[in-house]
């Protein structure tokens, strides 16, 4: 009986119920005519057919018709449907997820970190936006200045140096390896002092602009537009003394702090002023011999807190909404339950 | 009511509109198919008459899902469908499951078409109740196919397209339900009418 694969008893399956195709049937019978397990299967099959044929058609045991209150009253109200719930469920992970999302980074933001411009070349740094003292900034300038004497050497300091002076027309190699950043921070600088910046640069994308590795230059457009803001704002804390002293201590760039990421008062070298002309040999203009227009106040700090609030905010609100669908997913699934063991 | 085609489409119509009498007309014409299925499925009478109940307010809402063709197989679609859900739902629950089943062992006997003698019912509930039995012992897919083909009478073409499988899946489930319970009934043949009897060639 075993012989037989599920192939043949789908053949005589279908052959009882007369499903077979005309070649099919005529082959089947050609086999059934010579193998007598394959006629015993058949007849097995037909009387087990047979006999769940003669089960009896039941008749309902009352009728089934619907009134109308059963009509209206089964409808299931969406709210109430499965669809509903599981709709709720995803809108509220969706929902908490972004809230969460809003709620970490607007706390994190760097409007409220300093700079931190790693001493090495070429890394990676945050930009600040916030006020700092204009002496504190004097300060850390100079102890900046001091420590990349000591990491770096005099030699790359002297290259520095005669690069800054436009001593040479084509700057050390080494000394513009760790100032990179600073003919075109000077620029902007001089650009921003000059009273050229653009007062709607404010959304000007300072983070890039600093986070840039060593060897990457702005488009000086760019760049003026990016340090606008910053510049200005700096220019507004800044007392004509200390941005010659800021000046003269972020000649090169050097001014860029090495303090540890917690410093958080770190100043950006805004006063900077020197010029990199056409040729690539870079001037220094001080300060004080081009007038500083007045202190221009600006909104951007005041913007930042607005838009930091505004996430923080939309935040908390899309948790709590997020908390509602999560309630009413469990309470209707609940109910559903409830209504289908009752 | 529903003795011709025309006559069974024009109360669709009219049930569609929301002619809820129109609609009654129909669950009578087809409540026996349906609880008959619902009955071989389930396996008692109690979950047959909910299954079949439910199924037509289901029919009733969703209505206007019906595209046309064999209407009868559109409901017992919807019987088929009823059915599962409730047997998923009991394997979800097996403690309810067990109770709602010894509940209906006691009353489980279906009512008949057509009442035979007292001698004849107790022989042939035992017959239904062996039948029944190797039914049940099917899995659900093997099941619903066998009791659409060998006891409400459908063709291969009607059951693919009620239960939306191809025709070699069905032809396949067939075959081996049909096997299966012909090894279940050869097991308790003692306890059939000897006419029933299986010949057992081992």
């Amino acid at each position: 009986m075993q012989s037989l694969t599920e192939r043949d008893y789908e053949l005589l399956s279908s052959y009882i119920d007369g499903e077979l195709s005309d070649a099919e049937r005529a082959a089947l019978e050609i086999r059934l005519n010579a193998e007598d397990e394959l006629r015993r299967e058949l007849a097995s099959l037909r009387q087990t057919v047979a006999l769940v044929n003669q089960l009896p058609k039941l008749k309902a045991p009352r009728n089934f018709t619907l009134d109308k209150p059963v009509a209206q009253t089964r409808t299931i109200p969406f709210p109430m449907t499965a669809a509903f719930s599981a709709l709720s469920a995803a809108a509220a992970v969706l929902l908490i997820v972004f809230g969460g999302y809003l709620l970490t980074f607007s706390g994190s933001s760097p409007a409220t970190s300093a700079v931190q411009i790693e001493s090495q070349p070429g890394q990676v740094a945050q930009v600040p936006t916030s006020m700092s003292d204009p002496q504190d900034s004097v300060e850390n300038s100079q102890a900046a200045t001091d420590e990349r004497e000591l990491m770096y050497g005099t030699q790359s300091q002297e290259a520095l140096e005669s690069a800054v002076v436009g001593e040479s027309e084509e700057p050390q190699e080494d000394a513009l390896s760790f100032a990179i950043a600073a003919p075109t921070m000077t620029e902007i600088a001089q650009t921003a002092i000059g009273g050229q910046g653009s007062a709607g640069a404010d959304q000007a994308e300072e983070t890039d602009f600093f986070a840039m590795p060593a060897g990457t230059q702005l488009p000086p457009s760019a760049a003026m537009d990016a340090a606008a803001p910053m510049i200005m704002q700096q220019t507004a804390e800044s007392t004509a003394e200390a941005q010659d002293n800021a000046t003269a201590n972020s000649a090169a760039g050097l001014a860029i702090p090495a303090s540890p990421p917690s410093s958080t008062s770190t100043p950006l070298p805004t006063a900077v002023a020197e010029l990199q002309t056409s040729d690539g040999t870079v001037q220094r203009a001080a300060a004080t011999e081009s007038p500083v227009p007045p202190p221009q106040p600006t909104l951007i700090p005041q913007q930042k807190i607005g838009a930091e609030l505004g996430s923080s905010t939309i935040g908390s609100v899309s948790i709590i909404v997020g908390i509602v669908f999560l309630i009413a997913a469990l309470v209707t699934t609940l109910a559903r339950r409830r209504r289908k063991v009752a | 009511m529903v003795s011709n085609p025309q006559n069974e489409q024009k109360l669709i119509r009219q049930a569609m509109k929301g002619n809820l009498d129109a609609f009654n007309a129909l669950v009578l014409a087809y409540q026996d198919n349906a609880y008959t299925l619902a009955y071989r499925i389930m396996g008692d009478s109690e979950s047959a008459a909910d299954v079949t109940q439910d199924s037509f307010i289901t029919a009733y809402r969703r209505l206007n899902t019906y595209r046309g063709g064999n209407f009868r197989a559109w409901v017992l679609r919807i019987v088929t469908n009823t059915c599962y859900d409730e047997l998923r739902r009991r394997k979800r629950r097996p403690a309810a499951s067990l109770e709602e089943m010894g509940a209906d062992m006691d009353d489980g006997i279906p009512i008949p078409d057509d009442a035979p003698s007292p001698e004849q019912a107790a022989q042939q509930n035992e017959l239904n109740s062996a039948i029944q039995n190797c039914i049940s012992s099917l899995s659900e897919s093997q099941r619903t196919v066998m009791v659409m083909s060998d006891i409400e009478g459908m063709s291969y073409q009607e059951i693919v397209d009620i239960l939306g499988m191809n025709l070699g899946t069905v032809k396949s489930r067939l075959s081996r339900a049909r096997v299966s319970i012909r090894d279940c009934l050869q097991s308790v043949q003692e306890l059939l009418p000897s006419i029933y009897r299986l010949d057992n060639n081992e």
